[in-house]
């Protein structure tokens, strides 16, 4: 677990949340300095990457606003590449909070432990499409 | 936002593995709208230089090699990363003929990086 800390680390600072070792790649409408620092406001926070490490694994989570789209949220495996779990959310909520990000880590944290079997016994390319549901609408 | 590089020609860079780099040369790559926002590139300021750094600054998984892509017309995505780095999401496949390079990520203590930010 500790060395993929260490490897999540190279992206950045783990966010300070004590149940989610997650470090974002893209900035947050909530994070003030870092917004003034690249000279953008919270509305422009619309989309945002992360790297997430659980139950020793290290996912990749993109999430993005969209009101063009649908609400959806696809979990896609790659077997040939490393830490090749990744996950896809759609959200007609915007901008994005830090808020949001933990409410998607919640709701992927309980389909990883309903499919944790599954997810192991993977050995080819799977895409699985999990719901049609906002799930950064509480 | 969605942008369209229309009227003007634009080279991006995109990091990756070797066999990624290969694969993309003779197949292309897939845009899959339902599998992510679209395929992240970077600026050409970016210089193939120190892997680990190029990770840093731009997220990517893996970063031993390089290529750089024509995006002239194709829809893309443009964002800030943390870092400050201007990061092209593009929305459309890409086909092996927009490849217009490639080569080895090299070796440094230190990647160089100018006009971001």
């Amino acid at each position: 677990m500790s060395k993929l800390i260490e490897e999540l680390k190279v992206y950045g600072d783990l966010l300070p949340y004590p149940d989610f070792k997650v470090v974002t790649l893209h900035p947050l409408a909530d994070e003030t300095e870092i917004l003034a620092r690249l000279d953008m406001q919270p509305h422009e926070c619309i989309s945002c990457d992360l790297y997430w490490v659980f139950k020793n694994e290290m996912f990749f989570v993109s999430i993005m606003s969209s009101n063009q789209e649908n609400p959806l949220v696809t979990y896609l495996f790659k077997p040939n590449i490393e830490h090749g779990h990744s996950f896809y959310v759609v959200t007609h909520i915007s901008p994005l909070y830090m808020s949001n990000i933990k409410t998607v880590l919640k709701y992927l944290s309980n389909w990883i432990i309903d499919n944790r079997k599954q997810l192991k016994k993977r050995l080819r390319v799977k895409k699985v499409k999990m719901t049609n549901k906002d799930i950064c609408k509480r | 936002m969605m942008h369209y590089t229309k009227g003007r020609k634009e080279i991006v860079r995109r990091f990756d593995s070797k066999a990624n780099i290969k694969n993309a040369k003779k197949k292309g790559i897939t845009y899959d709208s339902s599998k992510g926002s679209g395929i992240p590139t970077a600026t050409t300021n970016i210089e193939p230089l120190c892997a680990d750094k190029i990770k840093e600054l731009l997220g990517a998984k893996n970063a031993d090699y390089y290529m750089d892509i024509d995006i002239t017309d194709k829809p893309v995505l443009r964002r800030k990363t943390k870092q400050g780095n201007h990061e092209i999401v593009i929305q459309q496949d890409i086909k092996p003929e927009d490849i217009v390079s490639s080569g080895i990520v090299k070796k440094s203590q230190k990647s160089q990086t100018s006009g971001e930010e």
